[in-house]
């Protein structure tokens, strides 16, 4: 892949994956999978739709993941040098931002919760998983979103509190 | 979390879809959308 092309986004705009039924292991689709989920839990919450979305595949993928996981590879590829920058003038209000997407698992009909927190001007805190049950609404899929969010929202405000109670007596 | 909001401690808004950071955590996304929230996200 060092001499691949880099492209813009990390999936194709309604990519739809299915499992395959058995896993063809000449490709190393696990190890890379891994290697991106190590990237996108540090530093890369761009990556986390895409790394989310190949990991449901581990147990069985095909030619047509491998592809998605070489696209992924040639967006990080462009994209190798950036990462989160914080900002001294950003605003100190710690911001959250939640949303679903209803159904968008074509196999399981099940909806998307992804949520966000910025703080400092860049990305603290960030998530993106398959609900367990299916939502029935757009607005079943977004109330599940928000309680998963409030409780990050908790735990973020705890986390802060603490920082700014240590750094007073620091 | 009900007491956070009657005492402002949290304030909870609605966000139309494309000042959503949170967008492209739930679905592929196209360039000029990505880039967009990549910004938003802090990433330079």
């Amino acid at each position: 892949m060092a001499e691949c092309n880099p492209i813009a986004t990390p999936l194709d705009v309604g990519l739809q994956l299915a499992k395959s039924e058995k896993s063809d292991e000449s490709l190393s689709y696990r190890e890379a999978v891994g290697s991106l989920m190590y990237l996108m839990v540090g530093t890369r919450p761009d990556l986390a739709f895409a790394v989310g979305k190949l990991s449901r595949f581990v147990s069985g993928y095909g030619k047509e993941h491998w592809a998605a996981v070489k696209r992924v590879l040639r967006y990080v590829k462009g994209y190798v040098d950036k990462g989160l920058v914080n900002n001294k003038a950003a605003s100190g209000i710690l911001q959250g931002f939640s949303d679903a997407d209803w159904a968008g698992d074509y196999e399981t009909r099940r909806s998307t919760t992804g949520f966000m927190f910025i703080f400092g001007g860049a990305a603290v805190s960030w998530a993106t998983k398959l609900q367990k049950t299916v939502a029935l609404s757009t607005m079943e899929a977004e109330y599940m979103t928000l309680c998963k969010a409030g409780k990050e929202a908790t735990l973020c405000g705890m986390r802060s509190r603490r920082t700014r109670s240590s750094s007073s007596t620091a | 979390m009900r007491d956070a909001i009657t005492t402002d401690k949290v304030i909870l808004e609605h966000c139309l879809t494309d000042e959503i950071a949170a967008d492209p955590m739930t679905k592929e996304l196209a360039e000029v959308k990505h880039d967009k929230h990549v910004k938003t996200m802090g990433m330079y």
